[in-house]
């Protein structure tokens, strides 16, 4: 595309708002000036009546917050407070918070103000060509009505912003900051560009452990889902088999191991592999001392990780199991009787038949797992929680991932980096965003809706 | 349309002009007299402080007491002390702010020094506090709680008890063992070589089923192992915290002697299995010596108290006084000039020199989000009086600050020991910076590496860090990662 039709493209809804004002009723036109005065011109007092208060409550809280919290989100506070001297100060993160809510409040001004001209001149169309026009009672009705969903989600929307949208936001303008533990209120927080994101990949230190915890964590990722996953399938498999006697009694053994909290489990396997566990004790019972093995110390590469999949497989099988197994129970046998009479073994009815079925119907739960192992917090934190080998990693051990990390920098040991951590959790969130897209998108579950049904 | 944003515009920069007047900034420098303003006058009357206990303190007892007799001694003025309830590692910065934190807490220096940088504690009125009156204190202990805000010396702290490392073991499992200074203390404790040969031989003879070990401590203790370094020439600070002196002199033979104590230990020495497990190791008899700070004193004696009642089967009077007599506190072995655990000592005086270790200050500090200063005053005067040092130092088996505390009848029978190596210099106080938190980790990680390399890799010598080259790339290794981290900080 010319950047002449670029430039006409960018332009046109200029040129649209240009047509309106030259085209728009005199009512759209009083509603521009002040909101309400359109309705009130096209007989809606009561109506108009709540536009206008609500303008003027938008802008007592301009004047007196609005502005200053506007402004706040910009400084980020211009005054250091001192507790020992009893000077307050500026509070950076709360002005943070409150600048953020200033944009959430003008953007829906924006929105009440669009609606409010919108509706001036639609009414005034009505009533132009003749048309009725509700009256105050009649609007009110249709919001018990017919627009009754408005009513009913407008609460579940102010509560999505306010618990789920600001915090995000908040989060992602930290990491814009300089805020940690160090530089945390009463001290400024200041604005530093994308200072975060460079010291992430330009210091050696940083860049080093990014790349080693990356690394693993995609392998980790890969590993955990496929063990977990196929693990819980082969146990379904088998115990669904017809030669298998007292399936009830087998099946309960993974949901016993499922029923217990997974981080109790992993603080059993944390004694069982630690240096003075039941399996070195085996170990060195049978080899001798020369046998022991330091299974999650703190320069425990391979070995610590080894134990974390192991663990995590162990956690994590008796709910995959427990899908297969419902999935399992849908399959139709008529294709496994057809499949005999082709002469098919065992292994290509389990490649053709089960598996794409399987598969297809648990692609979207196999991405969820795979983004919830990728952050799968729990394993290195309660198997080598607080181990950090400083003279590989900074603030993390080799079976840390991006998660752990970015807890470490956020909330482990004595000093706290936020802004760092955020940076982490904004890098965090474009690769898991970016796969389950992708992984969705290629997916049979996508692809092929319409093969199972 | 013009006219319609003129209006907004001028609405909302009237707005603006609005809400712009505000308070200005204050500025200029203050007098000692405005900063301790929030002490002078009378106390706050019917307040209750919240205060912030070590653990230890608490558990056994002498916390209850302690408010008790403060609340006691100003029930006139209605003010009382109670538990924080909070975990002693609450953190006052994260905390303090939001409101949540405690009135009074008790903290290491390091600690409190590092809430004094950001303003989190309060400095204290030194005339008004019974602590710091002349010759109460030792130049080294107050100087922990010194830093210089406002332009003037400030103390931020009231020092309670001192902190470092002391040997532990029992009188009868070394019986035997020949004293032939008469110091009351068996020559296998006396040098780390002795030690070194004693637990080579206490290990061979147990069997691997119920091993014995006649030395253990955790070697990836920064705090518990940074002596080891400092004892050959290492430094933690020089002028600046940008001159660390981990590998300055030769400290590599403080490696050379962690390597060698790892490999009469085994794999747990990486971790922190054999702090834990000390006390009840020392009791039953698995391990013979250990060294830890005093505080955890009464730990020992109580898991010492507790076997001889369910396995000895004493009643608990005569368990309690066995157990006193039995335990014995020293102070740390001599090391050897060459860093060489295995050489024999011939020449105690020109072979070894005594060790220098870390140490610390234990005190009191006022939150400067409390409401109330002035009552927070009184405690913390009340709370580092001469009687009440000594009913802790007798009571929790901690070396007093005081100096009159600790030469005290009533104090346990180490504390001049420990105060007189404060005196030497053979403790190097934990410096008073945030800095120095960037240097633990990172030397946590080395020590561990060393203890690794020896009980896991090199199956009981050293395999990566064999020679003194290594050692000291390791060393220079550990500064640059230090200074990377500061650097980023």
């Amino acid at each position: 595309m010319s950047g002449e039709k670029l430039l006409h493209r960018a332009a046109e809804p200029f040129r649209k708002l240009d047509r309106f004002l030259k085209t728009c009723t005199s009512s759209a036109k009083c509603s521009m000036f002040l909101m309400g005065l359109g309705q009130i011109r096209n007989k809606q007092v009561g109506k108009g009546i709540l536009l206008i208060l609500a303008e003027i409550a938008f802008f007592v809280y301009y004047a007196l917050i609005g502005v200053t919290d506007f402004i706040g989100l910009f400084t980020l506070g211009t005054k250091a407070g001192d507790p020992i001297l009893g000077i307050t100060g500026d509070n950076s993160i709360t002005m943070l918070i409150r600048g953020v809510i200033s944009v959430v409040v003008t953007m829906f001004l924006v929105f009440v103000y669009y609606q409010n001209v919108r509706d001036a001149e639609n009414v005034a169309l009505r009533r132009g060509e003749g048309k009725p026009v509700n009256g105050f009672k009649q609007s009110l009705g249709t919001l018990l009505d017919e627009k009754f969903y408005m009513v009913t989600l407008a609460l579940p929307v102010v509560g999505v912003i306010m618990f789920n949208v600001l915090p995000i936001v908040f989060t992602i303008l930290t990491a814009f900051t300089n805020y940690s533990s160090e530089i945390a209120p009463p001290k400024l927080v200041d604005w530093i560009g994308f200072g975060n994101f460079i010291t992430l990949f330009t210091v050696t230190s940083y860049i080093s452990t990014i790349g080693k915890i990356f690394y693993w964590n995609i392998i980790w990722a890969v590993l955990a889902t496929f063990l977990s996953y196929f693990g819980g399938l082969c146990l379904a498999l088998l115990i669904n088999k017809n030669c298998v006697k007292g399936r009830a009694f087998w099946r309960a053994f993974p949901i016993l191991a499922y029923a217990v909290p997974g981080f109790i489990t992993m603080i059993g396997f944390r004694y069982m592999f630690s240096g003075m566990g039941p399996i070195n004790w085996l170990f060195v019972k049978i080899w001798g001392e020369a046998a022991r093995v330091d299974f999650l110390g703190i320069n425990s590469v391979w070995a610590a990780r080894i134990v974390c999949l192991l663990v995590n497989t162990w956690v994590t099988i008796p709910a995959s199991m427990l899908l297969s197994t419902s999935v399992l129970s849908n399959m139709n046998k008529d294709m496994y009787e057809a499949a005999d009479l082709d002469g098919a073994s065992s292994m290509q009815q389990f490649i053709y038949l089960t598996l794409p079925f399987v598969f297809f119907a648990t692609t979207p739960i196999l991405i969820t797992q795979f983004i919830g192992n990728f952050n799968n917090f729990g394993i290195s934190f309660f198997l080598r929680g607080g181990l950090m080998n400083m003279s590989e990693y900074f603030n993390a051990n080799s079976t840390d991932l991006l998660i752990n990390w970015l807890y470490n920098l956020a909330l482990g040991g004595s000093n706290n980096y936020y802004g760092l951590a955020s940076a982490v959790s904004i890098l965090i969130f474009i690769l898991t965003g970016t796969f389950s897209l992708l992984a969705y998108v290629t997916s049979p579950s996508y692809k092929k809706e319409d093969t199972y049904k | 349309m013009k006219r319609l944003i003129a209006v907004i515009l001028a609405t909302v920069m009237s707005a603006t002009l609005f809400v712009a007047c505000g308070e200005t900034e204050s500025g200029g420098s203050y007098t000692y007299e405005q900063i301790m303003a929030k002490f002078e006058g009378e106390p706050e009357q019917n307040v209750t402080i919240k205060v912030l206990e070590n653990d230890i303190a608490v558990d056994e007892g002498y916390f209850d007491d302690l408010i008790e007799a403060f609340n006691a001694e100003y029930a006139e003025y209605g003010i009382k002390a109670e538990d924080a309830n909070m975990s002693q590692y609450t953190d006052l910065e994260k905390n303090g702010p939001l409101g949540y934190g405690p009135d009074v807490l008790y903290d290491a220096n390091d600690k409190i020094m590092r809430y004094a940088e950001n303003g989190h504690v309060l400095p204290l009125p030194t005339e008004k506090l019974d602590v710091y009156k002349e010759g109460n204190l030792e130049q080294a202990v107050s100087d922990t709680y010194k830093m210089n805000k406002y332009g003037m010396d400030l103390q931020f702290g009231v020092p309670i008890n001192v902190q470092t490392l002391v040997m532990y073991y029992l009188e009868d499992t070394f019986a035997g063992e020949a004293d032939a200074d008469g110091n009351g203390t068996p020559d296998v404790l006396e040098t780390y070589n002795a030690l070194y040969a004693y637990s080579k031989e206490v290990r061979k003879e147990s069997t691997n089923d119920n091993p014995v070990f006649g030395y253990v401590q955790s070697l990836n203790n920064e705090y518990f192992n940074f002596g080891y370094l400092l004892s050959y020439g290492a430094y933690i600070f020089g002028e600046t915290t940008s001159d660390i002196g981990l590998a300055a002199g030769e400290s590599y033979k403080g490696l050379q002697v962690m390597q060698d104590l790892a490999s009469i230990m085994d794999s747990d020495a990486s971790d922190d299995s054999y702090t834990v497990q000390a006390y009840n190791g020392l009791a039953s008899g698995k391990y013979r010596a250990t060294i830890t700070t005093p505080d955890v004193y009464v730990k020992f004696y109580n898991s010492l108290v507790d076997k001889y009642v369910k396995t000895d089967k004493m009643t608990q009077e005569a368990a309690e006084a066995k157990a006193a007599e039995n335990l014995k506190v020293s102070d740390v072995p001599r090391l050897p000039k060459s860093g060489d655990l295995t050489e024999t000592i011939t020449d105690v005086s020109s072979q070894t020199f005594a060790t220098t270790m870390m140490g610390g200050i234990n005190g009191y500090a006022i939150s400067s989000y409390t409401k109330y200063p002035k009552a927070c005053l009184l405690f913390v005067d009340f709370a580092s009086r001469y009687e009440q040092v000594v009913a802790r130092a007798s009571k929790l088996g901690v070396v007093p600050a005081r100096k009159d505390a600790a030469e005290a009848e009533g104090t346990n029978a180490y504390s001049e020991m420990v105060y007189k190596r404060v005196e030497e210099g053979r403790v190097v106080m934990m410096p008073s910076v945030r800095d120095l938190s960037y240097v633990w980790s990172s030397v946590g990680s080395m020590f561990a590496l060393v203890a690794d390399d020896v009980t896991v890799k090199g199956g009981g010598a050293p395999k990566e860090y064999a020679t003194v080259d290594s050692l000291k790339a390791l060393l220079t290794k550990a500064v640059d990662d230090i200074k990377k981290v500061m650097q980023i900080s």
